[in-house]
Formats: C-alpha cells, sequence, structure tokens
C-alpha cells in the first residue's frame, strides 16, 4: 500500500506536470485543435464513460489512498455499480470513436489547417493516442475485475489481479489529467 | 599449636561451609526441583509410588489410608507450582495473567429464579466476578468445579478466609488433578470428579477418579465442628467421614502402581469437559452431528494445536493470543500459523513449496475466486467453523454449561443457560468472527444507572414468591411476566436491596412502574455476552463461501440477516430477535440491496465479458491494421 500511494502520488503530480507542459507547448506554437461538434450519441457515450470514469477513480483512489485501506462497504458498491456503466461506454466509446481515432499517414504529416499540430480526420494525433491507451488499459481494469469475480485464481491471483487494476487505473488516471490539464 | 589453630581453623570453615550447604538446600527445597527427563520420545512407565497430602508413601493394605495427592505424588518429579499458573488454573490470578479474548464463562444457572449469568475470575468485558454475585471461592468450586480439572480457586483459597461456609478443612483442598487430562487408562471415571465434588469429598476424588480405591461417605453430611485430625466414632453412620479402600490389585509388591499416563491426551478426556452439542429445532442427531476436520480426517488430537509446555500456558489458537509474546512458537499453532506457515510467505503471496509450509504439511489454502479482501475483514473461523448459519441461530448446550457428561434421566434440550450460535461478531480487532451468544438473565438492583446483580442468599425468599421453590429440571418452566412483577414487587417489599429492584432478561431490563406494570428497556447489562466459536472446524469444500458468493451474499442471507433469539429463562412476549448485521455493525440495507445485486452478478458479468470481447477484437482489428501498415511500410523501402 505504501509503495502503491508513492507511486500514485508521483504519477499524479508527474501527470500534472506533463499536462502543464503540452499545454504551453501547444500555446507556445499556437497550435489550435480542429473545431468539432459532437453528435447526442457521441455526447451519451462520452458522458456516460467518462463521468464513470471520474466517478470510479474518486471512490477508488479515495479508498487506497486517502483511507488507505481496500474499499469496501458503500464505496465498493458504488464502485461495482459504476463498474458496469463504465465497461458499456468504453465499448459504444470504442465502436464510435475507433475508426475516427485510426492512425494514419496523415497524422505524422503536419497539418496546413491545425498551423503545427498533427491532425489527420477529426483528432489530433495526441488525442487518438490517449484514445488506444485509454481503450487498452481500461480493457485491462475492466478485465482484471471480471477475473477476480470467477473461480479461476486463489489469494496470490486475486492480489495480482488487484494490483493490476490498481495500476491500469492508475495510467488512465494519469492519460486523463495529462489530456484534461492539455485541453483546459 | 599451629597445626591445631589450622584445624581448628578448617573445622571452622567447613563448619561455615555446612551451614551454607544447609542454607542453599533450605532454599532449594523451597525452588522448582529440578525435572527428571528421558529426553526421549518414547513413553515413560510411570510405576510409581503414591503420596498422600502430608508426603507419606500410600500402603494400601493400612487401614485408614489417605487419598493420593496429585500435588505431593506428581510434584515429586514435577514442578507442579510452575504446573499451577497454567491457563487452565490461572483464572484467578488476574494480576499476573492476561485474560486474553473472552472465551466460555461459567454460568450461574438457578432454575428457582430465572438466573443465566456470565461469571469469570478473568477481566472479560460482559462476565460479572464471582465475588459480584457474592460466589466465594467455596461458593464457586460447589458450583462449578465438576468441570474444572482441580486447582485455581479451589487450592488457593486463603485469599478468603472470612466465608463462613466453606468447609475446606474437612473436605481438603481440590488439587489439581493431573490425571483429568493425562490418564489414558480405561478406568479413568471423570463422571465420578462431579460427585466427589457434589459430595464435597475434594480430596479423595483424584483417587476415585483414577480408579485407584473406593471412596464411601460424604464429607458433606459431617457436621460443621467435625475435626478431620480428631475423628471419632460417629454418632451416626451418617457422619463417618468418606472412607477409602484401595484397589490393592492396582498395586505391586512394593506398594507402587502403574499409571497409564499420556503427554498428549486423547480428545476424549478433553471433551469431559470441552464438549458442544446443537439442540432444539434444526439440531441433527447425535450420531449425524458434524464432527472438527481436525479430528475426523487428518488425525489430530486436541492437543496438537491447543499445546503446552510444562507451564501449562495453553495455546488458545487464536492470532491475538497473548502467550505469543513469550512464546514465538505458539504462533505457529493458530489456523494462519498451520496453514500458511510463521515462517513461510505472507497470506495471498504465491504458494510456498510443501516443505515449507504449515506444520504437518497442512493444506496451504487457496481461496480460489475469493476476494482478498474478505481475509482482511473476517476471521478464518468466519467461514470455516461451527454449523452453517440458518435463518435462526441454534442453541447449543455445552459441558460446563449444562454439565455435559454426567448421567441424567431428566436431561432437557430446553433448559437454561440458552446459548446460540453461530451468531456473527465484530470482534475488538474489527474482524467478523463466530460467536456463542449468552443474553444473561438476573435479578438486580438498580442505582444511578447501574445495574449490579443480587446475590443467591439476597433471592433466598424469592422462588416462594414466584412459586419455584424446589422446582426439579422435569418441571421447569419459563417464568411468566406475572411470576417476574410478584418477584419485583416481593423485592421491592422486602426493603432489602441498594435501588430498584429490575429483572435482566430476553435482551431488556424490567423493572415496575409506579402503576405496579411491567416495563421493559434496553440497558448495558441486558447485552449479550459472546465468546469467538472455533470448533467444529469445516474442510474448504463445507466452507461458507464454497457454493458461491450467494452463501452470503443474497437478499436476506443468513451470514447478514440470520436472526438470534434473546433466549432467557423468563418468556415474556416473543423473544426478541437481533439481527446478524446489527451484531457486525453492518448497514441493513446497504447488506440487503449488495446480495441483491449479486442476483444480477450473472448478467453483470456476461456483460462485462461481451464489452471486453468488443473492446477487445476492436483493439484487435486496429492493431493489425497498424501492423499491415507496418509491413506496407517496410515493403515500400
Amino acid at each position: 500500500m505504501f509503495w502503491f500511494r508513492s507511486l500514485a502520488t508521483v504519477g499524479v503530480v508527474g501527470a500534472v506536470a506533463l499536462g502543464a507542459w503540452v499545454r504551453a507547448r501547444r500555446r507556445a506554437g499556437r497550435a489550435k485543435t480542429p473545431a468539432r461538434r459532437l453528435s447526442l450519441w457521441e455526447k451519451l457515450v462520452l458522458a456516460a464513460t467518462g463521468g464513470s470514469f471520474v466517478l470510479l477513480a474518486a471512490t477508488g483512489f479515495f479508498s487506497t489512498l486517502v483511507l488507505g485501506q481496500p474499499m469496501h462497504g458503500l464505496h465498493l458498491m458504488v464502485h461495482t455499480a459504476l463498474g458496469g456503466v463504465f465497461f458499456a461506454g468504453l465499448a459504444a466509446l470504442t465502436l464510435t470513436w475507433a475508426e475516427a481515432c485510426r492512425i494514419n499517414d496523415e497524422d505524422w504529416r503536419p497539418s496546413r489547417r491545425s498551423r503545427g499540430a498533427r491532425v489527420a480526420g477529426r483528432f489530433t494525433l495526441g488525442e487518438k493516442l490517449f484514445f488506444w491507451a485509454f481503450v487498452f488499459w481500461g480493457l485491462i481494469a475492466i478485465l482484471t475485475m471480471l477475473c477476480a469475480m470467477e473461480p479461476l485464481l486463489g489469494t496470490h491471483g486475486q492480489l495480482l489481479l488487484y494490483k493490476a487494476h490498481r495500476a491500469s487505473t492508475l495510467l488512465m488516471v494519469m492519460g486523463g489529467i495529462v489530456f484534461g490539464c492539455a485541453k483546459v | 599449636m599451629q597445626l591445631r589453630e589450622h584445624q581448628c581453623g578448617t573445622l571452622m570453615d567447613l563448619g561455615w561451609m555446612l551451614g551454607l550447604a544447609v542454607l542453599l538446600t533450605g532454599i532449594a527445597g523451597h525452588a522448582p526441583a529440578a525435572e527428571p527427563r528421558t529426553g526421549s520420545r518414547a513413553p515413560y512407565l510411570h510405576r510409581i509410588s503414591l503420596y498422600d497430602e502430608t508426603g507419606t508413601v500410600i500402603a494400601p493394605g493400612e487401614e485408614g489410608a489417605k487419598p493420593f495427592s496429585p500435588a505431593k505424588t506428581c510434584g515429586k518429579c514435577h514442578d507442579t507450582a510452575s504446573i499451577g499458573g497454567g491457563w487452565h488454573f490461572n483464572a484467578a490470578d488476574a494480576t499476573t495473567h492476561a485474560a486474553g479474548r473472552p472465551g466460555e464463562p461459567w454460568i450461574y444457572t438457578d432454575l428457582q429464579t430465572g438466573t443465566q449469568i456470565p461469571l469469570s475470575y478473568r477481566a472479560w468485558p460482559g462476565a460479572w466476578r464471582p465475588a459480584q454475585l457474592g460466589l466465594s471461592e467455596w461458593d464457586f468450586v460447589q458450583a462449578f468445579g465438576a468441570f474444572t480439572p482441580g486447582g485455581g480457586v479451589g487450592e488457593k483459597h486463603a485469599s478468603n478466609p472470612a466465608d463462613p461456609k466453606a468447609r475446606w478443612k474437612i473436605s481438603g483442598n481440590l488439587e489439581i488433578d493431573c490425571l483429568a487430562c493425562h490418564d489414558s487408562a480405561p478406568t479413568h471415571d471423570q463422571a465420578e470428579w462431579s460427585k466427589q465434588i457434589e459430595n464435597q469429598n475434594f480430596k479423595w476424588a483424584p483417587t476415585a477418579v483414577a480408579g485407584l480405591g473406593a471412596v464411601k461417605g460424604e464429607a458433606r453430611k459431617l457436621p460443621e465442628d467435625f475435626d478431620p485430625e480428631f475423628a471419632s466414632t460417629p454418632a451416626s453412620p451418617e457422619q463417618a467421614p468418606p472412607a477409602l479402600t484401595y484397589d490393592k490389585s492396582r498395586f505391586d509388591a512394593n506398594d507402587r502402581v502403574v499409571l497409564s499416563l499420556t503427554r498428549r491426551g486423547s480428545a476424549g478426556l478433553c471433551y469431559a469437559c470441552h464438549t458442544a452439542r446443537l439442540v432444539g429445532p434444526g439440531a441433527p442427531e447425535s450420531w449425524f452431528a458434524p464432527k472438527d476436520v481436525h479430528l475426523a480426517m487428518a488425525g489430530l488430537s486436541c492437543v496438537d494445536c491447543h499445546a503446552n509446555g510444562l507451564d501449562h500456558a495453553t495455546v488458545r489458537g487464536d492470532e491475538e493470543d497473548p502467550l505469543a509474546a513469550a512464546y514465538p512458537a505458539a504462533a505457529n499453532f493458530s489456523c494462519k500459523g498451520c496453514h500458511y506457515g510463521v515462517d513461510g510467505p505472507a497470506v495471498g503471496a504465491k504458494a510456498p513449496p510443501a516443505s515449507r509450509r504449515g506444520r504437518y504439511g497442512a493444506p496451504y489454502p487457496r481461496h480460489i475466486g475469493l476476494p482478498t479482501l474478505h481475509l482482511e475483514k473476517m476471521t478464518c473461523t468466519a467461514c470455516h467453523s461451527g454449523p452453517l448459519p440458518g435463518a435462526r441461530a441454534m442453541m447449543v448446550q455445552t459441558s460446563m454449561a449444562h454439565r455435559l457428561g454426567i448421567a441424567e434421566e431428566e436431561r432437557r434440550d430446553d433448559l437454561p443457560p440458552f446459548l446460540a450460535e453461530p451468531v456473527f461478531v465484530r470482534q475488538a480487532d474489527g474482524r467478523i468472527a463466530p460467536h456463542r451468544a449468552l443474553w444473561p438473565a438476573f435479578w438486580g438492583a438498580r442505582k444511578e444507572g447501574k445495574v449490579q446483580p443480587l446475590t443467591p442468599a439476597a433471592l433466598a425468599t424469592l422462588p416462594a414468591a414466584l412459586g419455584t421453590q424446589g422446582i426439579k429440571s422435569a418441571q421447569w418452566q419459563p417464568l411468566r411476566a406475572e411470576q417476574i412483577i410478584k418477584g419485583l414487587s416481593a423485592l421491592a417489599a422486602e426493603k432489602k436491596i441498594d435501588g430498584q429492584a429490575v429483572y435482566i432478561g430476553g435482551g431488556r431490563m424490567f423493572s415496575l412502574d409506579p402503576s405496579g406494570k411491567l416495563t421493559g428497556q434496553a440497558d448495558r447489562a441486558a447485552q449479550p455476552y459472546t465468546w469467538p466459536l472455533a470448533h467444529e472446524v469445516r474442510p474448504a469444500a463445507q466452507a461458507l463461501g464454497a457454493g458461491g458468493c450467494a452463501d452470503c451474499h443474497r437478499a436476506n442471507g443468513p451470514f447478514f440477516f440470520g436472526e438470534v433469539a434473546a433466549a432467557g429463562p423468563a418468556s415474556l412476549g416473543p423473544a426478541p430477535v437481533v439481527a446478524m448485521h446489527q451484531l457486525e455493525a453492518l448497514s441493513a440495507p446497504l447488506q440487503n440491496l449488495w446480495g441483491l445485486s449479486f442476483v444480477f452478478r450473472p448478467f453483470f458479468k456476461l456483460a462485462g465479458f461481451a464489452a471486453s470481447g468488443l473492446i477487445a477484437a476492436v483493439l484487435l482489428l486496429y492493431g493489425f491494421f497498424g501492423l499491415a501498415r507496418l509491413t506496407r511500410l517496410f515493403g515500400e523501402k
């Protein structure tokens, strides 16, 4: 627990710093992300996934980092229920934006339209990378907990799954912070 | 002359040395004698002389031969003073021994007054001290000595010489009977112990139990002024002191006996005082009653886990056992110590090789599919010990509380004291563990908000008011509300008690309001006394959770919503029930909701795996796209 708390603290601070740096660099280059309009479906998917993710992170990390103990009681119940919203949202998010976030040759060439930022289609390369990383670590987070609910592994395996779940969600949170700081 | 002086000096030196030697011998006489040891695991044949309480060798054929004294006989080779400080004997030595976690109390039960009150010399929360109930050491031995191995207050009663009822001089001391736990002879008759104590034949009891001789006569019938040192011809045969006739066939030509002693006593010896049996609705037939897996399958005996050294500081088996501070090896004997190993990896670490696992190659717990949180929030016993929980906790009888082991024609399953199990309680260490529970029932005086139990002496006239004088087990019925009213009125009318007369029972405190109506209210004194339950241990296949999460996590599941009736010797309307979640300090709506969520858990998991499959497929698909692009890129170059 000590190591994870330390790692999480360093990770979050590092993510904020990295996000601030990206943001400063983006502003210095006066890069501009393409203006985009989200459909109702996209807004819904984004709200479900993002909202549940924020609440999952809050309930999960509050117990681990603030209370210093594994989740239990109401926290665990809310966390589990939100997990259902999250995996449904993430699946919808993946289906909705996978094609738009497909990395192609254009992503590696500076776009004239965005004055320096690499944009090919609706999203910048950074946004696409964030998307795929978020989806990948989200899948790990979901599978580690679903597997823990099945009679597959013993205590040692359960602990490994738990640690993997914590690590993957920490990476997602860090990614989210970098993305958020860079965008705000 | 010089030679003479030298000789004189030498003689004086010799005198000093002799004096010193005598002094040292005197000191050594009070110190524990060095215990002779064989150093072998082979049992040592105890072909020994028996000694009476004065330390005189017993000659069985001699007229007026005295009963054998375990302290003098066994004390020839073993440090009985050290043994006397052991767990089974040290309860009253509260200043020198930690109370440890609560254990089974002595339950003072009186059918006439509807009393069942937990007592202990140990500082266990919720248990009253015997002195608070006006019980002297003499009273205590009379009431509970039958289920002790002797010792304790049975021989260390000098602290209360003022007790006018005490007849130690006539009865003799109730010494530690080493044979109670170490005699493997088939002639050992522990039930005889109870009879001899009932007859106040304390010092004769070890001889009778071991079958070394027959004891006739009852010390309790001797007059108060009887002096055993100057016993004369009695006025009546009933007033004769107990007469002992040794069984000469047990003695050899040298007046020695062979005692079948064992260091590793069988479970049967422990069962004399530590039997428990489920009774009432839902209780299994005796021949179908569950047995502890360690005894039934693993071939262990009680003492393999509840071990001790010469000082008889017996391992209690819980992880918080204060004994572990003095004896680190004691940590090996808890569930965790044995199954995970003390020197092995921590709980949850990868299973070590068999050579590094717990004692006797105990199965290493795999706990497949069990979220690790359970191992932190619950004890091992929560899932593995006692009967499986049902909608209602079951009633249980124990040797110490119900005198099991003594043949009685009127043995009933519905007699006080009423004990319930399994009752899941959150312990002081924050973990949930199965317990036995007793709701105290007694008459008391309430003053300044505190209830003090009334002594049996103060209640001497109460049975007459209740109409229960001399009632026997066969006729016993629970006290009714009108009887409680009569009792409270009688106590108030006597004006002997200091405070308001109350009756504690069924988890409430009853008193009379100004109009004479019986009213009940909650009170601290009415709270249940609970103590951890560790046996019978069920194997993994029969543990809670072996059938899946829904063993516990379901709407109204017994682990959280099972009920415990606050049963007592009074029937004052329907017995109040307490739900397990109350004793576990958990929220009922939350647990119900959580349990309900497990109804949908299969769908939840199905949807989760489907979503995961979908996401993984997309990741793979676009991963392949990326791979295809990479191959094209390399191909173009």
